[in-house]
């Protein structure tokens, strides 16, 4: 493939998916700016391997897979946490509600204080809707693995769940 | 629903409210390819391709598809002599001469043409501001807009120039200009250049097609080879072609027509044309390991006398790009990936022993856009970002520093702007 196809075929593609990458990176740094930064980052492999990943099935799960391991990388690397301090690519915008920003904050915060691969697992899990085993895939661990990772962070999310829900 | 089937359906809709917060008005696809660019730039091409050790890294720009379209940034050219030469002000073009059709294939009668004033370009009086090429007193005013990439003097004062225009598509036009800017030739788009150590053989890929031309400084082509590898080097009339693991590298006579199989991910060549330095990514999801190596090309099996690979032995990602100018050190950036800048490398050739760099994430470190190891091996010239701290990026100067980062101004400070997220450096110091 060219680099100018290349180009427009990744670009299409792109710009197809790119809102729900940034959802992903969202629920996975918990900020905007890391996930921007996330995104971008993971998009770029992608695109380095452009030529093999287009001719895939599911483009989408390589994609998931970069972001979660570039995630779990950048814990390695401090001084990446310094690279971006602004977004103008994401943007978060106001809850629905201020009840449901209450009532909905303090879960929130402890989601985003989970361990990297144990949020990682609660992402693919509860938003994705992936089975333990396309999780395990993702994660590149065993079955096992994702149902400790999940089980361990819903019972370190049990005591906000139970202040918060009805 | 049982109390646990409940704290899960709980946490889906909270994970479900928080991501539906999420718009993106931007475009990450352009950010994505330029990001890369970047990286494939500072990996194995462009960064072998000057005379001696030198990496210019790309532009981290941020370009915007939203912008329209634009014209190529085609150089124009008009010259005026600077006010100072610490002047950070780009000056205004007295005149503007007409401009030379792009794609000229045959060589220009006016590429071998000085500046005006008579300066000659050569790597250590020349660097780009904005828009505009510095050489000595002398200011070449490129077509305003224009966002210079990398910038490499040949040996008849002319350039290779490198860039796009801020504004519009980020496809970037690689040209062949003469000493006064005038556009000689154009090299293609979205493509790779390597120039020879003495200045006098620029071999390019445009990004279009799978054809490497090797051009004299005035345009004319020395000769051309189809093939999918990618620009690496050029020492004399011999090209090296990087390829990888399935294809290995080539060495390419390009007065003879003789090739060579070389070992795979070549990405730069010592002077002598005895050593090459390779480097490659293991294949990780996260590509965070990358290796790099030093192979003897006297001995038929080429031999590694150095490698480093793999977090454990490169735990700082090392890419090197270019031999230093005697040989005794390979120049080279840290990888950073989406970074909005850079940190020089160099390191010993012998050994691998890091002589400036980044080494853990508490050691202090350089960090800048483009730079070059002078020919004294013991200075760099650098366009430095002198922000504190360096996120954002908003101060950019351009220094020379020592090996142990004693760094003096060598033109004043100059403020950056925020381009979408993204920051850019407003100088740009030849390969």
């Amino acid at each position: 493939m060219a680099n100018t196809e290349r180009e427009a075929d990744f670009s299409a593609y792109v710009r197809a998916r790119q809102k729900a990458f940034a959802r992903f990176a969202y629920l996975l740094t918990g900020d905007p700016y890391s996930a921007e930064d996330l995104v971008q980052s993971a998009l770029a492999k992608v695109y380095a391997r452009w030529d093999h990943i287009s001719a895939v099935e599911s483009p989408d799960a390589y994609v998931r897979k970069v972001m979660v391991n570039e995630h779990t990388t950048w814990w390695r690397r401090t001084w990446r946490h310094r690279e971006r301090t602004d977004s103008e690519l994401i943007r978060i915008m106001d809850p629905a509600s201020v009840d449901a920003q209450r009532h909905d904050s303090d879960l929130w915060t402890h989601v985003r204080s989970l361990a990297p691969q144990q949020r990682a697992a609660v992402v693919l899990r509860y938003y994705e809707d992936l089975t333990e085993a396309q999780t395990a895939e993702i994660l590149g661990c065993s079955v096992g693995t994702v149902k400790s990772h999940t089980s361990r962070a819903i019972r370190s999310l049990r005591s906000t769940m139970k202040e918060v829900t009805p | 629903m049982t109390t646990s089937d409940q704290q899960e359906h709980e946490l889906q809709n909270l994970l479900r409210q928080q991501a539906d917060r999420v718009d993106v008005p931007g475009d990450f696809a352009p950010v994505a390819i330029a990001a890369r660019r970047r990286s494939r730039r500072n990996r194995a091409v462009l960064g072998s391709a000057a005379a001696v050790a030198v990496i210019a890294v790309g532009v981290p720009a941020v370009w915007s598809s939203r912008s329209g379209p634009s014209p190529v940034p085609a150089l124009t050219t008009s010259t005026t002599s600077v006010l100072s030469p610490s002047s950070s002000v780009p000056t205004t073009p007295a005149t503007t001469p007409p401009t030379t059709p792009a794609g000229t294939d045959s060589p220009d009668p006016s590429a071998t043409n000085p500046p005006p004033t008579g300066a000659v370009a050569t790597r250590e009086n020349t660097y780009a501001l904005d828009d505009t090429i510095r050489v000595a007193d002398t200011a070449l005013q490129l077509e305003k807009g224009t966002v210079v990439e990398n910038l490499t003097v040949l040996a008849n004062g002319g350039f290779v120039l490198q860039s796009h225009m801020s504004t519009g598509p980020s496809n970037s036009e690689m040209e062949l200009l003469s000493p006064a800017g005038r556009r000689v030739t154009n090299l293609g788009l979205s493509g790779t250049y390597a120039v020879s150590p003495d200045g006098t053989r620029v071999l390019a890929k445009s990004g279009a097609a799978d054809t490497l031309v090797v051009y004299a400084p005035d345009g004319s082509v020395v000769g051309q080879r189809t093939d999918a590898r990618e620009v690496a080097a050029i020492v004399g009339d011999v090209a090296y072609l990087n390829g990888d693991a399935s294809r290995g590298s080539l060495e390419w006579n390009v007065v003879t027509g003789a090739t060579k199989e070389l070992p795979a991910h070549v990405v730069a060549v010592s002077r002598d044309r005895t050593q090459a330095a390779l480097q490659w990514f293991v294949a990780t999801d996260a590509m965070d390991e990358i290796c790099w190596a030093v192979v003897d090309l006297t001995s038929p099996s080429f031999p590694k006398t150095v490698e480093k690979c793999g977090p454990d032995e490169n735990p700082t990602m090392f890419m090197p790009g270019a031999f230093s100018s005697r040989g005794t050190y390979l120049v080279g950036s840290h990888y950073i990936d989406g970074g909005d800048w850079f940190i020089p490398g160099v390191v010993r050739v012998s050994d691998g022993t890091v002589e400036l760099g980044w080494t853990n994430d508490r050691a202090p470190i350089l960090s800048g856009w483009t730079w070059h190891l002078d020919d004294d091996e013991s200075t760099l010239l650098v366009s430095r970002n002198t922000s504190d701290p360096p996120s954002p990026a908003r101060r950019n100067t351009l220094q020379r520093c020592t090996l142990s980062m004693d760094c003096t101004d060598v033109r004043p400070t100059v403020n950056l702007a925020d381009k979408g997220g993204s920051t850019q450096p407003r100088y740009v110091v030849p390969r």
